[in-house]
């Protein structure tokens, strides 16, 4: 049976909820490495994020399967996507429209869907849930949506970085990377160049 | 925040926020974020049945509906003219089923849905430009299977367009083609800018501004993020340039513009006039205003 945690914690009001999480997330992704705040959340049982929960409830649903790692592969989590989204789960790394990762690396990036030549739009967009939008790792980051370089701080370990570079070096076919924390996101997509500082 | 901001017709048959349903619009959204973030590729979108036929923007009505939201100001426009059938038409659907505000103003706008052009008032960032587009295909007459064209795009396999316009220069001497002139987007796709004039190609280029395209019979949509390079393909002999007007526009007096051309009479009476409604009357306001000052 679905649990009481799979059937609350929707949008407060769901159309305009999921048009601006949708928004917040265009901008990330056309705006790569700039902080982007959520203003309406869905409310997601732990280990999901709030931010994380709001990007499925947003464009997750029948046509689009989820991938969970395996922290968050827990009844509350799988019982809240199917009752919100009725996005069915993969346990397939290669099938998901959408992946959630708890933490940076968990499943590495090349484990997902990278699209095909003639159809590189069918691709992952993995979300990696960080506990804030800063941190560890200095770089300059720089392709369409930089007018010259945005130097950042990312909260991933050097060894991440080495795999967004061969993610990138596949474009066009490759990921695109969205970190939530809290109620704030930052985009990468594919085109991204990352750079030391 | 609550539904009710919005009047969707009557009282008694009430469309959903945008018209669209939510089960399009995420479909629809997947889409427009994946064309970010591989700029000037053709992603296929399974694009609806709209109220106005296919060829009277509905690719475009499809992306506009799907990112509007209620703080949004929507600015409609068809080649340039805020007041031509097509650009009343839309803005009206949308300040009817969204309920959100509209403008004729360039500046003001949050949201700018065109047909065929590009404002002469630079975009800023922040805003979003929204294409309606008839043939999304670049290569399309020269290659008519869409299986084939997927491939030459797969393969980065662009000579064909190449021949097309070294056959304009054998031709004519120069490249002769004015409209929906073909780019090359952030150094990888090339992609068909809409029946834009070519005068208006260098405004894509590091624009502020995000640009998507919407094609609803083609079932396409396709996007340029902003401040990514986006380039119109010529050669080291006949560089690109775009149209030059010898006259200045006959009601604002404006130069560097695009220009329409309009027959007066039936004795070769004619009047070329700025395609852009909204900047022709910024600028004849300007005038007027300077006028009094100095009066």
């Amino acid at each position: 049976m679905i649990s009481e945690a799979g059937l609350s914690g929707g949008f407060e009001v769901p159309v305009l909820g999921a048009q601006a999480a949708f928004r917040a997330l265009l901008a990330a992704l056309s705006e790569p490495g700039t902080i982007v705040p959520l203003t309406d959340m869905a409310e997601p049982p732990a280990p999901l994020g709030a931010a994380a929960g709001t990007i499925l409830a947003t464009l997750a649903d029948h046509d689009a399967a989820v991938f969970l790692d395996e922290r968050l592969r827990v009844k509350d989590v799988a019982d809240w996507i199917a009752f919100h989204t009725g996005a069915p789960l993969t346990a397939d790394a290669a099938l998901a429209s959408f992946a959630v990762l708890s933490a940076p690396g968990t499943v590495p990036l090349a484990a997902f869907a990278e699209g095909s030549h003639d159809y590189p739009d069918r691709s992952t967009t993995v979300i990696v849930q960080v506990p804030a939008l800063g941190g560890e790792t200095a770089v300059r980051l720089t392709g369409p949506g930089i007018k010259t370089a945005r130097e950042i701080a990312l909260p991933v370990a050097s060894g991440w970085l080495a795999e967004w570079r061969a993610n990138h070096a596949r474009f066009p076919l490759g990921v695109d990377v969205v970190f939530v924390a809290g109620e704030t996101l930052l985009g990468l997509p594919r085109t991204t160049r990352i750079g030391g500082i | 925040m609550s539904e009710a901001g919005f009047d969707g017709g009557t009282a008694a048959i009430r469309y959903n926020f945008a018209y669209l349903d939510e089960q399009t619009k995420r479909s629809i959204r997947r889409a427009i974020l994946k064309a970010v973030a591989i700029p000037g590729y053709q992603v296929p979108f399974a694009s609806r049945e709209m109220p106005m036929p296919f060829g009277w923007g509905t690719g475009g009505v499809q992306v506009t509906a799907s990112v509007l939201g209620p703080d949004d100001v929507l600015k409609v426009i068809d080649q340039g003219a805020d007041d031509t059938t097509n650009a009343v038409a839309i803005r009206g659907f949308f300040a009817r089923t969204a309920g959100i505000a509209t403008t004729t103003r360039t500046a003001e706008a949050t949201i700018i849905q065109t047909r065929h052009r590009i404002p002469e008032e630079p975009l800023r960032a922040g805003q979003i430009l929204v294409y309606q587009v008839p043939i999304p295909e670049p290569l399309r007459f020269l290659e008519p299977r869409e299986t084939e064209t997927r491939r030459l795009h797969a393969l980065n396999e662009y000579g064909l367009l190449y021949v097309k316009l070294y056959e304009d220069i054998a031709k004519h001497g120069h490249v002769a083609t004015t409209y929906a002139y073909p780019v090359l987007v952030a150094g990888r796709y090339i992609m068909d800018p809409s029946p834009i004039p070519k005068f208006d190609n260098p405004k894509m280029d590091m624009s502020p501004a995000l640009q998507l395209f919407g094609a609803g019979r083609e079932r396409r949509i396709y996007a340029v993020p902003p401040y990514t390079p986006v380039r119109s393909l010529d050669f080291e002999d006949h560089p690109f340039r775009v149209q030059e007007f010898t006259e200045p526009c006959g009601l604002c007096g404006s130069r560097g513009v695009y220009l329409d051309e309009v027959v007066l009479d039936d004795r070769g009476g004619r009047l070329f006039m700025c395609s852009d409604t909204d900047h022709c009357e910024a600028v004849r306001a300007g005038k007027g205003a300077a006028a009094e000052a100095s009066w």
